[in-house]
This record gives C-alpha cells, sequence and structure tokens, in this order.
C-alpha cells in the first residue's frame, strides 16, 4: 500500500510539472469476491466434455454407464460422505487430532440440538428455526408449551411460518442443500395438510392479522387436499381485511378457470400487483379446461396479460403450457390415429417456435423451482412431433452460456439428451453422424438403455457397415449388461454380418479382441454352476454355440470354436445341475453351414465332420449324403474313416 | 444352402446348370424379386404380373424389369462357366435361363396371387383408405410389393416342405402357417428391440422344440428370408414424419389479453415476503443439479463453505485478533521503554533493548503479549533492582579497573 501512494505521489508530481492541465490517477483495485477468480477460471474451462461427469471421474473402471449404475454410484458415494458426518458429528473427540490453525468450523460438524434435551428457550427454539429442523422445532414447542415456558408472539409467528410454508414436516429432499444426490433422487409423497399439528395450533394461538390468515391459506392451498381446500376458501370468505398475494395465488391455483378469472379480479380490486407466480397459477387454473379450443384462449389471455404488464414470462409459465396443451387421453398411442393429436401437436410445434424465438439469446434465470422443467417437456413435445430442426435450436438454447438454468444431470437432463439423441438418430441416415452424435452423448449425458441400443442396431443392419460405430454400441452393451438378453443376440447377429474384408488391419484386431471377450463372457456366465453362484448363470444356446464358433473360426480361433461345437455333442453339457447348455433350440443353419465350408477350404477332416454331427441333429439323410460325399472329396479321408461317415450318415433317418 | 434342392425339383426338365445353381438363384430371384418391386413402386408400371395388364401395352415386361442385374450376372456367369468356348450356346443358355425364371416369376405370383387375394383385397381396402387421406405415395405402393414377397416366400416353403416329405396338400398348410408364424415372430422381434424387452431367447428355445425338426428348418428359412423382406421397412419404420411449425396457426403471444390489470393504473405489492424469499431459495436449490461440474466449482464450494483457503492466497487468512494489529505494534517495541520506567542508559536499558529485539522477531506472540512481557521487565526492574543494578555494576566497573 504505501509503496503504491508512494508511486502515485512520484507520478502526479512528474506529470504536475511538465503538464499542469492532465492529473494521472490510478484506479483503485476492485473489490473481488473470493471465488470470482475460481468462477472465471471455471467459466473458462467449463466441463470436460471428453469424459464423465465430475461426480464420477475416478478410477476407470467404476464409471457408470447405466441410469441406475449412476445412481447406485452416485448414492454410495454420498451415504459413505453422510456416515462419516454423522460420526465425526457423534464422537467428536475421536477425531480430536486436529492442528489446523486457523481452527476452520466446517471441519467440525455440531450435532443438532436434540429438541428433548435442550434448554427450552426461546433462543434454542430461534436457533432451530434458522437451521429449518421443522419437527425437532414443534417437538421442542410442544415440550416448551408443556413446562409452561412462555413463548413470545414474535417467536410464534416464526415458527409459524416455518410450519405452515413446510405443513409441520421436515423439509423436502427438493430443498436439501448439501446432498444433492437424496436432492435429486429422494422421493417425497404428495402430502396433505396435516389437521390439527403445530400449524393448526399456532394458528389458533395467535390473533387473526392479515398475515397470519394469509400464510394459513397459502399452506393449504400450497397442500392441498379437498378439506383443506375448502377451509382455505371459507378462510378467505370470512377474512374481511386485505389478503397478501400468496394467499391469492394457492386459491387461484387450485381453482377452475372460472373462479380464477374471478380471484385476480379482486386481486386487482385491491390495488395489488400480480407476481410471475399469480400468472402461473392462472396458467394451472387453465390447464383444468377439458375442452382444447377454450384451453388454447386461456393460455393466450394469460400470455397476453403478463406481456401487457411487460412481465417476463418465467420458464416455468412455457413449461405449464407445453406440458397441457395437448389433450392427456391423445397421447395415448390409440388414440392417435385421430387427426386432432396431429392438429394439437402442430399447434405445440408453432407456439414451441414462438418461444424458442422469444427466449433466444436472452439471459436465463432459475425464477421458480419448476423452470428446468421446461426444457425436457419441451423437448418431449418435439421427440413426438419428430422435429430435429427445433429440437436441436432448445438443445443450443439449453447449452448456450446464457442460460443459467439447469437440469439435474442424470435424472431430468439425461431424459432430455436422451430423446434429443433418439430423434437425431431416428432422422437421419448418416451412419458417421450417429457415430458423432453418440459418442458425444454415450454414456456422460444420457445413460446406456436399451431402446437406445436398439435403434442403432436397426439403424446399423439398415445402412452401410460402420465398425467404429458398431464396436462403441457392443462396448457399451457389455458394460451395461446387455449381452445376456435379446440385444446379445443382436450383437452376435451384427458381428456375424461384419465383412472382415472391408476392415482394416486395426479394426481387424478389434474386431478380433471384441469376439474373444464376448465369447469368454458368455462362456464365464455359462459356467456359474455352482450353488451360490447359479442366478447369474445363462446356459449357451445352441444357436449361440453355433454363432459364437463362427465368429471363433473368422478370428483364426478354430481349435476354441472346435470345443465349443463339441459342447452340443456332448449330451452331459445339457443336462444335470453342472449343465452349461439348454437342452432346448438348434444350432443356426447358416452358420454351421459356413462352417461345414471353411472346414471344407482347410481339408479339416476333423473339423467337416463334426460339423456334419451337429447337422445331423437336425437334418435328415438325404440332405446329410451330399455333405458326407463332400468330405470325402475335398478332405483327405482314408477308407475307415470313409466307411465310418458313410455308416453315420446311413444311420440318420430318412 | 437348403433352397437350392427345392428349384432342382420343381425343375425336373431343366438342364443341369440350373440345377447346379437353383440355391443360389433362387436366393438370388426371391431377392430381385423384393428389390424389383421395391425399386418400381416408384414407376409408372408397377405391376409387371398383374393380371389386369398395363394399359394398352399388350407386350410383356422385358427380362431385365423383372430380373435383377444381380441375377442377370449370376446367369452370364453360368454360362460361361458351363460354355466358354462356343458363343451359341453360351447365348441359348442365357436365353433358356432367363426365359425360365421369367416364367418363373410369374407362374409363382399367378399361383400364388389366387391363394392370397383375400389378403391383396385386404390391401386394396387399405389403400383406398389411406389415398382418401392423401398420405405419401411412396407408403401406399410398398404394402401390395412387399406382400408379393410374401407370396413368393409362401411358394418358396411350399416347395421346400414338399421337399422335405410332407403331401402337397400338408405343404401347402404348413406354408401358410409357417410363413404366417414367420411373419408375427418378425412382428414380435421387432417389438422386443423397441419395447426393450429382454429374456425372451428362453421363451424363444421353448417354442422351437415344440416344432418338428423339418418344420423348424422351414421356420428358420422364412423368418430370414422375412426379415429380408422387411428389412428396408426397419429404416422407414424409425424415420416418422416431422410435424413443422404452421405459420397459420393461432399465436401465443399475439392474442388478446385477460384485460384484468390496467397498465395505467398503479399496482402496489403486496407480498409475504418470506414466502416468496423461501420459493427462490427453494428455485436455487433445485437448479443446483448433482453439484460441481468440474475443479474450479468444487473449489467454489468449498471456499463458500469455508473449508478451503480463500483467494488470493494471503497468509495473514483468518488471523483473528491480530488481522487489526499493525507490524509497527510487533517490530518497533522500545517506544514502550521509556512509558514503563527503564533507565534510558546503562546495563537495563542495554538488556531491555535486546529483549526488545528479541520479542520484535517473534511471530508467534501477539502484540498484546509482547507489551505484557516488556510490562513484567519493567515491574521486575523496580527502583530497588534498578538500585542494586547500579551498584553492582558499579563494583563491576571498579574490579575492572584495579585488575588492570
Amino acid at each position: 500500500m504505501i509503496g503504491r501512494f508512494g508511486l502515485g505521489r512520484v507520478l502526479s508530481r512528474s506529470l504536475s510539472s511538465t503538464e499542469a492541465a492532465q492529473k494521472l490517477t490510478i484506479q483503485p483495485a476492485i473489490e473481488r469476491s473470493p471465488t470470482d477468480l475460481l468462477a472465471a477460471l471455471s467459466e473458462t474451462v467449463g466441463p470436460d466434455t471428453t469424459a464423465p461427469h465430475f461426480a464420477y471421474i475416478d478410477d476407470p473402471i467404476t464409471i457408470p454407464s447405466t441410469q441406475s449404475a449412476k445412481k447406485t454410484y452416485f448414492m454410495a458415494k454420498e451415504f459413505g460422505k453422510r456416515a462419516a458426518r454423522e460420526l465425526a458429528a457423534e464422537w467428536p473427540t475421536l477425531f480430536a487430532f486436529d492442528r489446523d490453525q486457523p481452527q476452520l468450523p466446517a471441519f467440525r460438524p455440531q450435532h443438532l440440538a436434540d429438541p428433548l434435551q435442550v434448554e427450552p428457550t426461546e433462543k434454542s427454539l430461534l436457533a432451530m428455526i434458522a437451521s429449518r429442523e421443522v419437527q425437532d422445532c414443534c417437538v421442542l414447542y410442544e415440550r416448551m408449551r408443556s413446562e409452561n415456558v412462555e413463548v413470545s408472539e414474535a417467536v410464534q409467528l416464526e415458527l409459524f411460518r416455518l410450519v405452515t410454508y413446510y405443513n409441520s414436516s421436515n423439509i423436502p429432499f427438493s430443498e436439501w442443500e448439501t446432498f444433492s444426490g437424496m436432492r435429486n433422487y429422494g422421493e417425497n409423497e404428495q402430502s396433505a395438510w396435516k389437521s390439527g399439528a403445530v400449524a393448526d395450533l399456532l394458528f389458533e394461538t395467535l390473533p387473526r392479522t392479515d398475515e397470519t390468515v394469509s400464510i394459513m391459506i397459502a399452506g393449504l392451498c400450497k397442500f392441498s387436499d379437498h378439506a383443506s381446500l375448502e377451509r382455505a376458501r371459507n378462510l378467505y370468505k370470512e377474512h374481511k381485511g386485505k389478503i397478501h398475494l400468496e394467499a391469492f395465488n394457492g386459491l387461484i391455483g387450485s381453482s377452475s378457470y372460472s373462479v380464477a378469472r374471478k380471484l385476480v379480479v379482486e386481486i386487482e380490486a385491491r390495488k395489488i400487483a400480480p407476481s410471475v407466480d399469480t400468472f402461473n397459477a392462472l396458467l394451472t387454473a387453465a390447464s383444468k379446461i377439458p375442452k382444447f379450443e377454450e384451453r388454447v384462449k386461456a393460455f393466450t389471455e394469460v400470455i397476453g396479460e403478463m406481456k401487457t404488464l411487460n412481465q417476463e414470462a418465467p420458464l416455468s409459465s412455457y413449461h405449464l403450457i407445453v406440458k397441457n396443451l395437448i389433450d392427456g387421453k391423445l397421447l395415448d398411442k390409440e388414440q392417435q390415429e385421430d387427426g386432432a393429436y396431429t392438429r394439437q401437436l402442430t399447434l405445440g410445434v408453432s407456439w414451441l417456435n414462438e418461444i424458442l424465438e422469444t427466449i433466444e439469446g436472452k439471459p436465463l434465470e432459475p425464477v421458480t423451482s419448476t423452470c428446468h422443467l421446461f426444457f425436457v417437456e419441451a423437448m418431449g413435445l418435439l421427440y413426438r412431433a419428430s422435429n430435429e430442426k427445433l429440437a436441436k435450436t432448445l438443445l443450443s438454447i439449453y447449452e448456450s452460456p446464457t442460460n443459467q438454468v439447469k437440469m439435474p444431470a442424470f435424472t431430468i437432463e439425461s431424459m432430455f439428451y436422451n430423446r434429443y439423441l433418439q430423434l437425431a438418430v431416428e432422422q437421419t441416415t448418416s451412419l458417421p453422424r450417429i457415430h458423432d452424435l453418440y459418442t458425444s452423448m454415450v454414456p456422460r449425458l444420457v445413460g446406456v438403455n436399451n431402446a437406445l441400443s436398439a435403434l442403432l442396431y436397426r439403424k446399423l443392419s439398415a445402412s452401410d457397415r460402420h465398425w467404429p460405430l458398431l464396436r462403441r454400441v457392443i462396448i457399451d452393451g457389455i458394460t451395461s449388461g446387455q449381452i445376456n438378453g435379446i440385444l446379445g443376440e443382436e450383437m452376435r447377429k451384427q458381428l456375424c454380418n461384419v465383412e472382415l474384408h472391408t476392415l482394416n488391419p486395426t479394426e481387424r484386431e478389434q474386431f478380433t479382441a471384441l469376439v474373444q471377450k464376448l465369447v469368454a463372457v458368455w462362456i464365464e456366465y455359462s459356467k456359474f454352476t455352482e450353488e451360490r453362484m447359479r442366478r447369474l448363470q445363462r446356459k449357451l444356446s445352441p444357436s449361440q454355440i453355433s454363432e459364437c464358433a463362427l465368429l471363433l473360426t473368422r478370428i483364426g480361433e478354430t481349435q476354441k470354436a472346435y470345443e465349443l461345437l463339441e459342447l452340443l455333442l456332448d449330451e452331459e453339457a445339457a443336462q444335470g445341475e453342472e449343465a452349461t447348455v439348454l437342452p432346448r433350440g438348434f444350432a443356426r443353419p447358416w452358420a454351421m453351414a459356413e462352417l461345414f465350408e471353411d472346414a471344407l477350404r482347410k481339408r479339416d477332416t476333423y473339423g467337416a465332420a463334426t460339423c456334419l454331427q451337429v447337422m445331423a441333429l437336425t437334418s435328415t439323410r438325404a440332405k446329410l449324403e451330399p455333405l458326407a460325399n463332400r468330405i470325402m472329396e475335398k478332405c483327405n479321408v482314408n477308407a475307415e474313416q470313409e466307411r465310418i461317415i458313410n455308416g453315420f450318415v446311413r444311420l440318420r433317418p430318412q | 444352402m437348403g433352397t437350392g434342392c427345392g428349384i432342382k425339383e420343381r425343375n425336373t426338365e431343366s438342364d443341369c446348370a440350373f440345377k447346379s445353381l437353383g440355391g443360389l438363384l433362387t436366393f438370388l430371384m426371391l431377392k430381385s424379386v423384393c428389390s424389383v418391386a421395391i425399386r418400381l413402386g416408384g414407376r409408372k408400371q408397377p405391376r409387371f404380373f398383374s393380371n389386369s395388364g398395363g394399359e394398352g401395352d399388350s407386350k410383356g415386361p422385358k427380362a431385365k424389369e423383372v430380373i435383377d442385374d444381380d441375377l442377370l450376372k449370376a446367369i452370364d456367369g453360368v454360362a460361361n462357366n458351363l460354355h466358354p468356348q462356343n458363343s451359341a450356346e453360351k447365348k441359348s443358355l442365357k436365353n433358356t435361363l432367363i426365359n425360365r425364371l421369367v416364367a418363373n416369376e410369374k407362374a409363382s405370383f399367378d399361383s400364388a396371387a389366387s391363394s392370397a387375394s383375400s389378403e391383396m383385397l385386404d390391401d386394396q381396402a387399405l389403400i383406398g383408405l389411406l389415398a382418401d387421406v392423401a398420405e405419401d405415395a411412396k407408403v401406399d405402393k410398398k404394402v401390395p410389393l412387399k406382400k408379393r414377397g410374401l407370396v413368393l416366400l409362401r411358394k418358396e416353403i411350399f416347395y421346400q416342405a414338399v421337399q422335405s416329405g410332407y403331401t402337397t396338400d400338408e405343404a401347402r398348410v404348413k406354408s401358410e402357417t409357417i410363413v404366417n408364424e414367420a411373419q408375427m415372430k418378425l412382428v414380435e422381434q421387432r417389438k422386443a428391440l423397441l419395447n426393450d424387452v429382454r429374456e425372451k431367447s428362453e421363451q424363444d428355445e421353448i417354442d422351437q422344440t415344440e416344432r418338428n425338426e423339418k418344420e423348424q428348418k422351414l421356420f428358420a428359412m422364412a423368418l430370414e428370408f422375412m426379415e429380408k423382406i422387411y428389412k428396408d421397412d426397419i429404416v422407414n419404420s424409425d424415420a416418422r414424419k416431422p410435424i413443422n411449425v404452421d405459420n397459420n396457426a393461432i399465436k401465443l403471444f399475439q392474442q388478446k389479453p385477460l384485460g384484468t390489470w390496467n397498465k395505467t393504473t398503479q399496482y402496489e405489492g403486496f407480498s409475504l415476503d418470506f414466502w416468496s424469499q423461501w420459493d427462490r431459495r427453494a428455485a436455487t436449490i433445485a437448479n443446483g443439479s448433482f453439484g460441481p461440474t468440474n475443479s474450479f466449482q468444487e473449489q467454489i464450494e468449498w471456499t463458500t463453505k469455508g473449508k478451503q483457503w480463500e483467494y488470493p492466497i494471503n497468509n495473514e487468512f483468518k488471523m483473528g485478533d491480530e488481522e487489526s494489529v499493525s507490524f509497527i505494534d510487533h517490530v518497533f517495541l522500545e517506544r514502550h521503554l521509556p512509558s514503563l520506567g527503564i533507565p534510558k542508559t546503562g546495563p537495563i536499558a542495554h538488556f531491555m533493548h535486546l529483549v526488545c529485539v528479541g520479542l520484535s522477531k517473534n511471530p508467534y506472540m501477539t502484540a498484546a503479549k509482547k507489551r505484557e512481557h516488556l510490562k513484567w521487565f519493567a515491574d521486575y526492574f523496580n527502583v530497588e533492582k534498578q538500585k542494586l543494578v547500579h551498584k553492582l555494576h558499579e563494583q563491576e566497573q571498579i574490579a575492572a579497573q584495579n585488575a588492570v
């Protein structure tokens, strides 16, 4: 500081001597908060799009690729953290070996005060109210009452606000600040108003003012059931004073549109300015109109009113419109033949186009807790309308730096990207584009799922081959446990269809490694014959064996292929508790035909004879005879072998 | 290929070349018919084998139009192989093969068309309906053409069944049922893929055992062909027709407002502040997703929670009371000595100078503690002690002078 002032003096002196009119003033340093530097760095760097989500950057083997694996992993980490904090709070002396200077309270979690042990004073109660421990507050308040500790009216009002806002229950998971896993995965039941709880008790204790009545009405409407709504309406009718806007909003949102319109007239008569919540409540009321045309009119009226008052509509308002525009019954697939669905969907797309034009480029902030739902709902509508162009616009708005509204990454955002990806894949025929889209989104943004994989396999079978995409989809399938279901069959089918000569040497190596890995996994699954592992066992089916053998032959692992094929001829492999092969089914004729031809080409008598024997399981003598003749022609068969082959064929049924 | 035998049986009087290549040709034929049929969907005369005939066109269709290029090439290859030298025989063989193929196509279609007439009628009705709603013409035309593939497949299965030892009547029934079953199976497979149904394979295996071996082979073949016939359908089924923006639709933002609030009237906010604040708080928390997305955001979180040293790094971060104490108070301690009654000269002054230097260099002691230390020394060096020290000092000096 001294240095700076000194420099300033020197500069000003030297300048004053030369040019008295011009004075150089040094600007004071810009005040930066402790996080400004980090925020600037974060904005410049952004999230790493080549890695999994930051929460999963750990040992690569643990990177989850499906939605359920993501949930399991995230919750496991979070529960571990919670358990550690609980231990530290419960037994702080165990963690007392702390020499950090200065001492940071963040590393010394305090156990929450027990409402049954804590001193029953207003101070304790206020501390609990500040920490939003609603149920503890209720317990302490009731204890104070039973112990005849006087609670002032101001503290009672504070408590009344808290218990009414949260319906005398602990805060919902959605408001958990520290633990984002519970916040996003935790599910609260839709709770109805708790009648006779502390909120009701306080309401009766406190004097009836505009504020208390308004809080009560707002609470009753927020946690509404039939009885609570009735009570709220009665309170509204009985109260002579001026009701606050939140109470009106609650009443509007839970009424029909015609009643809601009367209520807004009353708000206007009291010269109260509406808020975005008032308009959202009106849109909620409008969404209950059963007739499409009337609903459309109501939505436009509300949006028009917002425009009149220069009120910027938040994304939650658009969410309400997009969500409720199309008749619910038309969304059912059976009802879609009717032209009404297309008509309504077209209007939805047109409105969405208008909305996107309005919000594009504007800074978007979360105004209400449902703002982020607009994006997923809009993407859902565009997916239904298969309008990729608008979907792309929506995506760019969501990803733009001006947008601060973010969906929860592994739940709603994943659904948003999944819909976009499926739409984009569906609408394009270019496999390289699909490959780019897929690799940029899966599994970082979109978890691997069967519907998506099936869609990609269909695309892959319908178009020209694209080895990198096929390989990636199969590898993702392996990591997400698809190899034993119907998609496992699809993997074999796709691999059998790969024309090896079209692959370059690196790709052939990849093909070989992939086949080896898949076959090894299938064989390992079939060998879970022990009692405790049997629930994991997936026996090899004959068709699977034939396909695997074919794939192994193609990569040059002939011996392994014939070892597999021999399982089909080994009766014991399909019987008893140690069975690894399904007793039902047949080897694929085309696979066996190719294996047989391959054996003939190599003049491999043993291989050809094995194939013949496998084919004999499903073929007649007439079919086998020409095959046997070909073995004799192509392979070096001695007389004894010839006799055995002929005898074998002759013994087959006609 | 198993299909080759069927062709061989059917054409007993045909020449040996045709027999030996029966399998290949049957496969190519079926494929070519399907592909030709589909390719011709957009042309003027899509119904080559139709009994009704073209508009005034008495001539039959050209071979090239009926038979696929692949098939024609295959025929060329066969002719070249069998008669590499003799061009006349080669030509006659080619003609025979092409004629046989065209005739076979016609015969196949004619004979099979009658058995499938009910289906065709259904299709016509469907086409009529679809024409009314003016749907895409391509879709309409593909339906009967795909049926033709099915009809041919049914016929093929019929011959295969005869070949496998069934009687003609049995074979006819088998061909019908197997093709239908294969069609259902294909639909099921598609549905399974679409609807994410897993573990279907075991059920399939059970189904398979219910059929006998012969039937199973026919079924597998039918299914394989069915997949080929419907292959292009897969591509089309995925890409739905997009619904676009309708410029004539009711506009969202340009409609009559509700008309309740007046733009010119003054309205005042009358809100429960805590309620709206808590709503905003809930909105902010809900926007938090799953926590940080890079390590800088993680550090922001740590900083906000007080777990991390704040940027820019400052060694005096959270020093407590000392934050407001100047270094002057720590370093320049001798200025306190006069007020504490310490003599300005003499051994005590010299000693206290050393104490002050020592304390000024101690970073672990607060300024107040340093002053306390000085106070303690001042108390210690009270007047009596000062006198004593003075006396001792003088004695020392005298002793020193005597020593010299």
